[in-house]
């Protein structure tokens, strides 16, 4: 009888022990994984803008004779406005990403670690729902059993 | 057997799992400090790429006569 209370001690250390850094270390995971998804995300959008302003810069498109009409001929995801839009959200996901590996790397304890991966996770989402064709219900994919 | 002698066992035991533990996760936050390092530069270039974008789309307009 003592034997076995003993061991159920250990297990219990154990697993009180491992639970909170497996927890964090699949989170990084997690975070490693999203990072990959905006960054190609973003390249997406890069690509798609480049192409577009390409096709709209008066060297190409005679039509554009003004600020208004090379806006309009870029349309409302890829004039200035909206390039600047996701200049600044992939701004604040980056931020997002650093506070996340800073957590992780302090050794904070896993609330911590799971409200800086939530914020990140909708820091993630701002940047992909900017992107046309992108669908930020991936993130949640993406994170499924990290947070 | 006294609770004496079966509670330091377990607490010894305890000890030595709790500093393994922390052992491994010293040298796995050692590799993300590496990685972060290295995410720091990508987060640069992110930058870099998304200011270019908008610089582009700036640099025609320069070239358009004022509105």
């Amino acid at each position: 009888m003592l034997k076995l209370v003993k061991k159920a001690l250990l297990v219990a250390t154990l697993l009180l022990g491992c639970t909170s850094a497996d927890r964090i270390r699949v989170a990084y995971a997690g975070g490693a994984t999203l990072k990959q998804a905006v960054t190609d995300t973003h390249k997406l959008y890069d690509d798609k803008l480049e192409a577009r302003v390409t096709e709209c810069d008066p060297k190409n498109d005679p039509k554009v004779t003004t600020d208004s009409q090379l806006d309009a001929c870029l349309g409302d995801r890829f004039n200035e406005e909206a390039a600047i839009r996701v200049r600044d959200m992939i701004v604040a996901y980056n931020l997002a990403a650093s506070a996340f590996s800073e957590a992780i790397l302090i050794g904070a304890e896993w609330p911590v670690v799971q409200q800086k991966l939530r914020a990140l996770a909708d820091a993630a989402k701002a940047v992909i729902a900017l992107v046309p064709g992108a669908d930020p219900a991936i993130v949640d994919r993406l994170l499924r059993g990290a947070l | 057997m006294s609770v004496k002698e079966i509670l330091i066992p377990v607490i010894e035991g305890i000890v030595r799992v709790v500093k393994t533990s922390r052992e491994a996760v010293a040298a796995d936050l050692e590799e993300i400090a590496t990685k972060v390092r290295g995410g720091a530069l990508i987060a640069d270039e992110a930058f870099q790429r998304a200011q270019h974008s908008v610089d582009r789309i700036r640099e025609i307009k320069d070239r358009l006569p004022d509105e």
